[in-house]
């Protein structure tokens, strides 16, 4: 599973919780900030990463994730 | 309304998913008139829905005076005959039309009056939009009243003397219910990808089982497993790692030849994207005893070349008149992140294993020629019904393998949607939606949350996709696997009826495995029912195409007792220009 950490470059701005189609970043409106509510359905698409315009928000991507068999 | 209390809006047209063919609906209702109420709806946010952020951003359009050929290409070395060659025409007669639409509607266009030839035969000219075309369609929507809504998840259609009269959702955020009251519903929620492929996950049919179960017909499930090649180290697509396969024995692989004695030969490519068998080569070495097969990373050049450049900007950049900010940002992380982030901690070699990676593109909702279903009040966009309407014939769509195509169809379907439901709802008075009705509705909906013992969304997304990935079953079908398969769905509908969630985003996730099983059943009971080879249907068993008997667009639909039932439209093949050779009428 991936882990995304945000770090303390991050302004608030929403940014990567809109850019997250998958919901897997959702707003947490007592602090202000995101938070990964679901990084098991991440799919390392990076949106969230390149639209932070701090580069407060670190996608750590699990490159072993299972597959499906093919054959 | 009764233990519910759902938040009731109102609108004229809802349009469900604001992605680019949600988007592109919305527009198109406006400019036929703009004092129609329009509401859009994504399970995303406004800007970032669907799928069109995810891919090359390619636009591929029809020069004028090359349209019929396309046409005659297209229904006889793609679609395979079973192109809707009066479809096929209106789209090819229309590309044009369609950008300069879409460049009202927001869409800045690169290299549009450099666009280069993208295929050896007929003239597809490649144009390109920008990564961030939504969000810029989305500004200009919202000068025009264009109302837009985040975070909302529709269910099922509510009907009200024998036509939409709106929908239930749900809130993904914290699960609130909603209705929606709409003169006219547009499905542009895309198509079935069943999650297995990565930049395809938004696309899990949801759309096709709200059609499904207010009755709508489907055509052409059967079609719908295209299949890309996947990086087992990173899980993403290998852009043109089909070019540089090699056996485990060494040999290079053919992505057009298969080595299995005896297997059918098919590929329905005509030079234009990966052809329909490349799963059955790559399985047929396997069986061989040569697997697995590899990518060489070192003698793929796509990322470092100045075309891969032009086209998936991963490394280097684009010259000034093809360079795409956000293209170029989002293409960059995938690579450097993603591709090679996996090889650096992974392996050493540059021999990468890789495996045909199930994308789907099944996409049955039925569209004729005003993109309306059979459902009154009901009309599509986009990828949902980019087979139902059988414009592309026997290959998965979008992009109906003209690379290029997914954009511009879409964006083209809206205009055709956006003011057929305009018209369909002029002087169209309200109706009531009843009580009862919507009650039943919203405890299917509730179900999930409702029960405290059940089958997880996680072993039957985990289920599902095993069955999907496996070639075997959706790349090289014979009618023993395909029962196999069936068996397995049967089992996958049961589960499927006790499915449990714990909060709102495993309600959606429940709803997207009940629509995940539905298409599966669908392309598994089609692919019985074409008993031939064609397009991208292979079969083992009736390795030959059959003109004779298979001429025909197979349906699907729920019976009275909401058992699937399936039939045949027939092609009209009599009065069509291209006709196979041999043809008798």
């Amino acid at each position: 599973m991936n882990i995304i950490k945000f770090d303390s470059r991050c302004t608030g701005c929403k940014a990567c919780y809109r850019a997250c189609w998958l919901d897997v970043i959702r707003w947490n409106d007592e602090t202000g900030r995101p938070f990964a509510a679901y990084p098991e359905d991440c799919v390392d698409c990076n949106y969230c990463e390149i639209n932070c315009p701090t580069g407060a928000i670190h996608v750590n991507i699990d490159f072993k994730k299972p597959m499906p068999r093919s054959y | 309304m009764g233990k519910y209390n759902p938040i009731t809006i109102d609108t004229d047209i809802l349009v469900v998913g604001h992605g680019i063919a949600g988007l592109a609906s919305a527009h198109a209702v406006k400019d036929a008139n703009p004092d129609i109420r329009v509401l859009a709806v994504d399970k995303g946010s406004l800007g970032f829905g669907g799928k069109a952020n995810k891919g090359g951003g390619h636009v591929s359009f029809i020069p004028k005076g090359n349209e019929e050929q396309y046409v005659e290409y297209h229904t006889r070395n793609l679609g395979d005959y079973l192109n809707d060659q009066d479809a096929l025409r209106r789209y090819a007669s229309s590309t044009i039309k369609t950008m300069d639409k879409w460049a009202a509607w927001g869409a800045e266009f690169v290299g549009r009056d450099i666009a280069f030839n993208a295929h050896p035969v007929i003239p597809w000219k490649v144009s390109m939009v920008d990564a961030d075309v939504l969000i810029k369609m989305a500004e200009k929507a919202k000068t025009r009243g264009i109302e837009f809504m985040d975070k909302i998840c529709v269910v099922d259609l509510v009907l009200a003397e024998g036509r939409v009269a709106g929908a239930t959702a749900f809130s993904l955020l914290d699960g609130a219910p909603y209705i929606f009251k709409a003169k006219a519903v547009i499905l542009a929620n895309g198509n079935q990808n069943w999650g297995i492929m990565k930049m395809w996950s938004s696309g899990r049919g949801e759309g096709i089982a709200t059609a499904y179960r207010a009755g709508a017909k489907m055509r052409n499930a059967e079609f719908g497993s295209f299949v890309n090649i996947v990086s087992l180290d990173h899980g993403h697509v290998s852009y043109e790692a089909e070019n540089f396969m090699y056996n485990a024995a060494g040999e290079k692989v053919d992505p057009g030849m298969p080595v299995l004695e005896g297997a059918a030969f098919t590929n329905a490519c005509g030079g234009a994207d990966i052809g329909g068998a490349i799963g059955m080569v790559m399985y047929s070495h396997v069986l061989q005893g040569k697997g697995p097969i590899y990518e060489n990373h070192a003698e793929n050049d796509f990322p470092y070349n100045p075309f891969g450049q032009i086209i998936f900007p991963m490394h280097g950049q684009a010259p000034p008149e093809w360079y795409r900010p956000v293209t170029h940002k989002f293409a960059h992380h995938l690579f450097d992140k993603n591709k090679e982030g996996a090889y650096a901690k992974n392996s050493e070699t540059d021999l990468k294993v890789v495996e045909p990676g199930v994308v789907g593109e099944c996409s049955p909702l039925y569209g004729d020629e005003n993109m309306a279903s059979d459902v009154k009040g009901l009309f599509s966009a986009g990828d949902i019904s980019a087979n139902g309407t059988a414009w592309s014939g026997a290959v998965p769509t979008p992009p109906a393998r003209n690379r290029g195509s997914g954009l511009l169809y879409a964006v083209y379907t809206a205009s055709v949607a956006g003011p057929a439901a305009a018209a369909y709802i002029e002087g169209l008075g309200d109706v009531a939606i009843k009580e009862a009705h919507a009650e039943k509705l919203l405890d299917e909906l509730y179900a999930p949350l409702d029960r405290m013992e059940g089958t997880t969304t996680g072993e039957i997304e985990t289920r599902i996709r095993d069955l999907m990935q496996y070639v075997p079953y959706t790349n090289f079908k014979k009618e023993g696997r395909l029962l196999e398969a069936l068996r397995e769905v049967e089992k996958l509908k049961g589960e499927v009826a006790k499915i449990i969630a714990a909060d709102a985003h495993g309600l959606a996730k429940a709803h997207a495995c009940r629509a995940m099983v539905l298409c599966a059943e669908m392309f598994f009971k089609g692919s019985l029912e074409r008993k031939e080879t064609r397009g991208w249907q292979i079969r083992e068993d009736y390795p030959a195409r059959d003109d004779k008997s298979m001429l025909k667009w197979i349906t699907y639909r729920k019976g009275e007792n909401g058992e699937m039932v399936l039939g045949a439209d027939p092609i009209p093949m009599e009065r069509y220009k291209y006709q196979p050779e041999g043809y008798e009428k």
